[in-house]
């Protein structure tokens, strides 16, 4: 669960002077956002999410009972319909409230009906042996018109210690195109395009891929165990070229992104050969975890998340990055998806 | 490159696309192999548009919530958004009036519709544009951008605005490989016309439909050319028109 204790930031404005933690194999620098230019080499790639963030939060009814539901969209079930997924049930309330506190929904079963507008419905085709609340769902408007209704009728995700109502385009991050994400991926959240200019300047080479980003947390304790959910990654072939390119001359690849690091992963060969394409990575890295491609990370601060940490624990040991992160608090770091920012080596 | 190579497959955006220049654009380029959405603020024009086969999406540019569910709709729809075409356009209130009697009211939608809508759905889309490092920003201008003419003021303002938003964005961003121009596409016999010149005559007027397929030749060729801003006879001078 999020500590209430650390300073979150609340606001969605950018700062592109945030802080920037680098962990370094030898050292922990306490730096600025526009140093990471000098922290990057001519030649290395830096691989972004390109994924916007979708309004996945649709408030409706269970028709059968006439109950109060939100459904929070959490994995697109089918790449070729996007009507397809499978999401998490709450029952009255909204985000106000913290999600482990919130009603539970009315339990569903398959064949039920959720009614979210007038033009837009959704039945449910499979409850998880998991959890009752995590349930597949499709959406009954024509393909044509599934996105207008999402956006016409969907809110963003998000979270009770944020102080007000989020809008859809606080939660785009600078390189938001492609609408598959369901939470922002935040790491890039205070970079602005004058930075990636000057890290082209560099000869830092910038790719994208899509990762569709999933949710944090459920505030169902089955449903949370089970996160993350398996997200789907399509990487283009000029991004795996350039990456492949760059370890081949031995130069570095660092990750925007945790989701960037779960996809170049996944799609990387046994001999580190990254091939383009679209798949699905379940893929959770921990400190066993030898990473084949990514060789850094641009992140956000996120210290109550252990699956975070754990990751973060494929880059370096967990005491290295204990010891960071109390640098960090003692600096007065920001936490949260509008936090302060970190770049840890492996 | 013929013309075909160069509209298939792509994507897409215009804004006031339901009627006029905007619906006519649409047409024209989805006959070229693009892939076309549109937006309007009817929903009866949009039904009506939808029902042609492009995708139209009912929201009012001048709304900032409604920018980025304009770009990830089309996002969505088309896959990808390589060509933005700002052509949604707030004439001001109508019968148009003197500056002086112009309400600040007026102004400050004129400015919403016609700079601030076009400015945010730009960024909104730039993005993927510049990942991919290959995009085109068009912003429709007018003639009263650069001249003076009673009673046009509240618009001519936003029409200069977006000019020089323009230069701006292609000083910026051309070595990033998008390409950003406003050009003035000349009188056409549209609804919009007809608001600001009840009396117009229409033998004195282009056709949209004509105008759109010069257009669709035009856009083509401004990778090569300097210019950000192009008069209605300067870009139909490059068509042989």
């Amino acid at each position: 669960m999020l500590a209430r204790r650390q300073e979150a930031a609340a606001t969605a404005a950018r700062r592109v002077d945030a802080k920037l933690l680098v962990i370094g194999r030898e050292e922990v620098r306490d730096v600025r956002l526009p140093d990471l230019v000098g922290s990057l080499e001519p030649g290395d790639v830096l691989v972004v999410n390109d994924a916007a963030t979708l309004p996945a939060s649709l408030h409706g009814v269970h028709r059968d009972t006439n109950a109060a539901i939100e459904l929070r969209l959490a994995q697109a079930l089918d790449e070729n319909d996007p009507r397809a997924w499978r999401g998490v049930l709450f029952g009255a309330g909204d985000w106000r409230t913290a999600t482990e506190d919130r009603a539970p929904p009315p339990g569903v079963g398959i064949g039920d009906r959720l009614r979210f507008s007038a033009t837009l419905e959704a039945v449910v085709t499979g409850v998880d042996a998991r959890s009752a609340r995590l349930v597949d769902v499709r959406f009954d408007a024509p393909l044509a018109l599934f996105f207008h209704e999402l956006y016409a009728h969907g809110a963003p995700i998000q979270y009770s210690y944020h102080r007000a109502a989020l809008h859809l385009y606080d939660l785009q991050t600078l390189f938001a195109a492609k609408p598959v994400a369901l939470e922002p991926p935040s790491a890039a959240m205070h970079f602005d395009w004058s930075l990636v200019f000057r890290l082209k300047e560099r000869g830092v080479e910038v790719r994208s891929l899509t990762h569709a980003t999933g949710i944090a947390s459920s505030g169902d304790e089955a449903i949370d165990r089970a996160l993350p959910l398996p997200e789907r990654y399509v990487i283009p072939e000029a991004t795996a070229a350039a990456v492949n390119r760059a370890r081949a001359a031995g130069k570095r690849v660092v990750a925007m992104g945790t989701g960037v690091v779960r996809a170049l992963e996944s799609a990387a060969g046994a001999d580190g050969v990254v091939g383009g394409g679209t798949s699905v990575t379940t893929l959770k890295l921990g400190p066993e975890y030898r990473r084949k491609v990514v060789d850094g990370l641009v992140t956000g601060m996120h210290e109550d998340d252990s699956s975070h940490l754990q990751l973060l624990a494929a880059f370096q040991p967990a005491e290295r990055i204990r010891g960071a992160y109390s640098l960090a608090r003692a600096k007065g770091y920001l936490w949260h998806e509008f936090g302060d920012v970190c770049l840890i080596w492996g | 490159m013929s013309l075909s190579t160069y509209w298939s497959g792509k994507g897409v955006l215009i804004t006031g696309g339901t009627a006029g220049l905007g619906l006519a654009l649409a047409q024209k380029l989805m006959t070229l192999g693009a892939r076309v959405a549109v937006v309007g603020r009817d929903p009866v024009r949009v039904a009506t548009v939808q029902a042609l086969g492009i995708h139209a999406i009912t929201a009012d540019v001048a709304n900032k919530d409604a920018i980025h569910k304009i770009a990830g709709e089309s996002a969505g729809v088309l896959g990808k958004i390589d060509v933005l075409i700002n052509n949604a356009s707030y004439l001001g209130a109508t019968p148009l009036r003197l500056l002086l009697d112009t309400d600040c009211e007026d102004l400050e939608q004129a400015l919403q519709t016609n700079v601030l809508g076009p400015f945010r759905l730009t960024k909104a889309v730039l993005p993927g544009m510049l990942l991919r490092g290959e995009g085109l920003i068009v912003n429709i201008s007018s003639d009263a951008a650069v001249n003076a003419y009673e009673r046009w003021g509240a618009y001519s303002a936003s029409k200069a605005a977006t000019d020089h938003l323009s230069r701006t964005f292609d000083a910026e961003l051309r070595a990033q490989g998008v390409r950003t121009v406003a050009l003035d596409p000349g009188d056409m016999a549209t609804a919009m016309h007809f608001a600001a010149i009840p009396d117009a005559d229409p033998k004195g007027l282009a056709d949209p439909k004509g105008v759109a397929g010069k257009l669709a030749v035009f856009l083509p060729l401004v990778r090569d050319l300097k210019d950000v801003r192009f008069t209605a006879s300067g870009w139909r001078s490059y068509v042989g028109a």
